[in-house]
């Protein structure tokens, strides 16, 4: 048999993911009022962007059967603190931007020294460390406001060559630099390891407590990106609750309709992102097709129904009741 | 069920029969739990400590316990002794003995032949999916139990 | 094996340490508290506080019953929202809608929480993605209702009666109603097959179903159950503040999770007692309200908050290495 068709089978998750979201697509940019333009493309990306990078962060999460509750938070966290400060020289515009990296990948961290040398469970774990990076966000930004640098805020937010949206350009490079590093390396293949089983991987003498420390701080730094990226887009910092819990919940339904398993051990963060981008143009098929804009919570929320429930057909392949205890 | 008490453990097949309206009577509860651990000797310093401190043919006890605590007309035993001290086993083949006289009819699968040939009246031997060998009281030796478990014809030995 | 513990008398065994530590936390918290205002231990703020606490006591049970089946149910703040603005809605339709009111506003919330045991019992979905789904189907559906703005009916005489009211002097109706809820929720935990099934499913799902439990059924029905108190949580919230509002659930997921771990329960399910639940509800409850005596701005509130919950699990929420 073929190697590829072992991969094939593999990423079937992500595979899925991409199709949905290619017909989507489809759908929504026939149906635009404006076309399949380089504007609609670029808004698209923009909004959508913004949730891949959240979705990314909690795809590496979860891998390691793992879960981060506080990923919204830190997107708003490092909104609020870019707000601050990325602006002014140049020098202090590349300064801001490296220090917001960096908290991100810090309250990463402290998640991950939590959870493994605490021995928390991840749920409760992150619940409360959202908590504490909503708090940090609140005290940065009582009420929105705050500057950003604008010519940066709009080269990453604008089109490149006239039709390719630069958000998309930014999404890739992260990918290409975060991601593909990791899921080749020991300390990803570790990852994988730890969400399949612990106990084994421990057995294999795999560096479990590695593995799950570079996620979770990989995550932060990724939730940070995608805060970095509101701040660009929208040229403010907002300590808003409900936005960063949203971002939170809805990561958690990329992730899901991204095919990675939550369970652990399955799935690509790749995935994770085109589930995002599903998602995200799922909710502006409502816009499109000039439904109340009251009836778009609903159609998301049954969506979301429907495209879980989908899962659920694997059950008719089983022929051994007992397969479905794990 | 580790983390749980050897009650809780021992009572959860037969919830039925100490419960009225899904109310569950702890009396009869402790009477049949009291019976079980007897009849088996099982090893423990009382009913509520966890399952998971007892040694591991107490736990297998407990598991047939449970399920014995139905007074089962029809027992299947997928290998009981598996993995479980010697002392155990005996005790073990002992009660399936007394279990065996009282009319209960015990269907025993084993991949160890000395308990096949000690405990059992008749031995099924499955090759391929098909009964391949029926062995009645005498016949069930180890050499009989072997060949016909590699689908070998008797008499034609590899090594004479 | 002679251990220290098997030598302790029966019931000092049995005795939680999470639930010891958690009483612990409260008498401490009543003790800061004191120091910041010199009424904070008088029996009106007191019972003031259990009656607050009482809301989220109600919605707690049901959440930890959920969380004792090793699953969580995300779709607890629309259902509460969903429960307090259908009560809401039907105690406007005379005298017929002021009976019903209660009854069909936990309805809908058990209709929901079976949406939710129908997905994880029999199509294995997790509980953590369905019940985000069922809770954003919820909100969609409430919005459509309002059509966005605050909801305009106001909640029932009853319903009022059952959150404010006051049947044996000075002890307020809704402490009356946990503590019914909680009696109920004892005895079932305790003393039923059910009960016992619960713990079973949440320790093991795979030993419990081949013990011969009908898991799949047992799941569903506690999702049915959480569904109906969260809803049923809300009816009382919508009578405390005479009417529902958007959103009034967001505020009550959290600290419900909270509550029910800080109590001792197991997040993987399978162990935990009513009264640390208890103890956490008192805890988040008096956390709360000693962080707005101490007029601390809502961000200290936050902070404060997601560092006393890591520190008490630091004491014993910890799971044991697994080697």
């Amino acid at each position: 048999m073929k190697d590829w068709r072992f991969w094939f089978a593999e990423q079937r998750g992500t595979f899925m993911a991409i199709g949905i979201f290619l017909v989507m697509f489809v759908i929504y940019s026939s149906n635009h009022p404006a076309g399949f333009s380089a504007n609609v493309v670029q808004t698209a990306s923009n909004k959508g962007v913004l949730l891949a990078f959240v979705a990314m962060a909690q795809a590496l999460v979860v891998i390691t059967a793992g879960i981060d509750l506080s990923v919204g938070m830190i997107f708003t966290l490092t909104n609020c603190m870019a707000s601050w400060l990325v602006s002014g020289t140049p020098l202090q515009v590349a300064f801001g931007v490296i220090i917001v990296l960096l908290t991100g990948a810090a309250c990463g961290a402290l998640n991950g020294a939590i959870i493994i040398y605490g021995r928390l469970q991840p749920i409760v774990a992150t619940i409360a460390t959202g908590a504490i990076y909503y708090g940090l966000a609140l005290a940065l930004r009582p009420f929105p406001g705050g500057t950003v640098d604008e010519t940066l805020a709009d080269a990453l937010t604008g089109k490149l060559f006239h039709f390719l949206p630069a958000s998309l350009v930014a999404l890739a490079f992260v990918v290409l630099v975060v991601w593909i590093p990791f899921s080749r390396s020991v300390i990803g293949r570790a990852a994988y390891a730890v969400g399949s089983s612990e106990q084994a991987a421990y057995m294999s003498g795999v560096p479990i407590n590695r593995a799950k420390f570079a996620t979770y701080t990989l995550s932060g730094l990724l939730a940070g990106v995608g805060g970095l990226f509101l701040t660009f887009f929208t040229y403010t910092g907002e300590a808003a609750y409900a936005s960063g819990n949203a971002y939170t919940l809805f990561s958690i339904a990329a992730v899901v309709l991204g095919g990675v398993s939550l369970f652990g051990g399955k799935g690509s963060a790749i995935g994770a992102i085109f589930g995002a981008l599903a998602f995200r143009t799922i909710g502006d098929l409502l816009f499109v097709f000039d439904f109340d804009p009251l009836w778009q919570p609903l159609f998301q929320g049954v969506v979301l129904l429907i495209a879980v429930s989908l899962g659920a057909f694997g059950l008719l392949r089983i022929r051994n009741r007992l397969d479905w205890f794990g | 069920m580790l983390p749980m008490t050897v009650r809780d453990n021992l009572s959860f097949a037969s919830l039925h029969r100490i419960s009225s309206g899904g109310v569950i009577n702890r009396a009869k509860e402790q009477k049949l739990i009291d019976e079980m651990i007897g009849l088996l000797a099982i090893k423990t310093a009382g009913t509520d400590i966890a399952v998971g401190s007892l040694s591991g043919g107490n736990q297998q006890k407990v598991v047939i316990a449970k399920w014995l605590m139905n007074k089962p007309r029809i027992i299947l035993l997928n290998d009981p002794t598996r993995g479980i001290d010697v002392g155990t086993k005996q005790e073990l083949y002992v009660l399936l003995r007394k279990l065996a006289d009282a009319g209960a009819a015990i269907i025993f699968y084993s991949t160890d032949y000395d308990e096949l040939i000690g405990c059992c009246y008749r031995v099924l031997v499955l090759y391929d999916g098909k009964v391949k060998r029926e062995l009645v009281g005498e016949e069930i030796t180890e050499r009989a139990l072997i060949a016909s478990a590699l689908n070998m014809e008797m008499g034609k030995a590899l090594y004479p | 094996m002679n251990t220290l513990s098997d030598r302790l008398p029966g019931f000092i065994r049995r005795f939680d340490p999470a639930v010891a530590t958690a009483f612990a936390c409260i008498l401490l918290l009543l003790f800061v508290g004191s120091l910041y205002s010199s009424n904070f231990l008088s029996p009106e703020y007191l019972l003031q506080q259990l009656k607050v606490a009482s809301f989220l006591g109600i919605i707690a049970t049901g959440m930890m019953m959920v969380i004792l089946l090793g699953q969580i149910d995300l779709s607890l703040p629309w259902v509460v929202t969903v429960g307090a603005m259908m009560s809401s809605a039907v105690a406007g339709f005379g005298q017929t809608g002021a009976i019903l009111a209660i009854p069909f506003g936990i309805l809908c919330g058990i209709l929901i929480g079976l949406l939710n045991g129908v997905g994880v019992a029999y199509l294995r979905i997790p509980s953590m993605i369905i019940t985000l789904a069922t809770n954003a189907v919820a909100q969609g559906l409430m919005v459509v209702y309002t059509g966005g703005f605050s909801p305009q009916d106001s909640a029932s005489p009853a319903m009022r009666f059952l959150a404010t009211g006051f049947i044996i002097p000075t002890l307020p109706n809704s402490v009356i109603c946990w503590s019914a809820i909680g009696a109920a929720a004892v005895f079932l935990m305790t003393r039923t097959t059910f009960g016992r099934s619960i713990y079973g499913i949440g320790n093991r799902e795979r030993a419990a179903y081949l013990s011969g439990i009908n898991t799949r059924r047992v799941v569903m029905t506690v999702f049915a159950i959480s569904g109906g108190l969260s809803a049923f949580g809300g009816v009382l919230l919508a009578g405390y503040a005479s009417k529902a509002a958007q959103s009034m659930g967001d505020a009550y997921l959290l600290p419900a999770i909270a509550a029910v771990v800080l109590g001792g329960t197991s997040i993987l399910g399978g162990r935990g007692s009513y009264l640390g639940t208890v103890a956490g509800v008192l805890l988040i409850t008096l956390l709360q309200s000693i962080l707005s005596v101490m007029q601390m701005p809502e961000f200290g509130r936050q902070i404060i908050y997601g560092v006393v919950i890591i520190l008490m699990l630091l004491l014993y929420g910890r799971e044991r290495l697994v080697r």
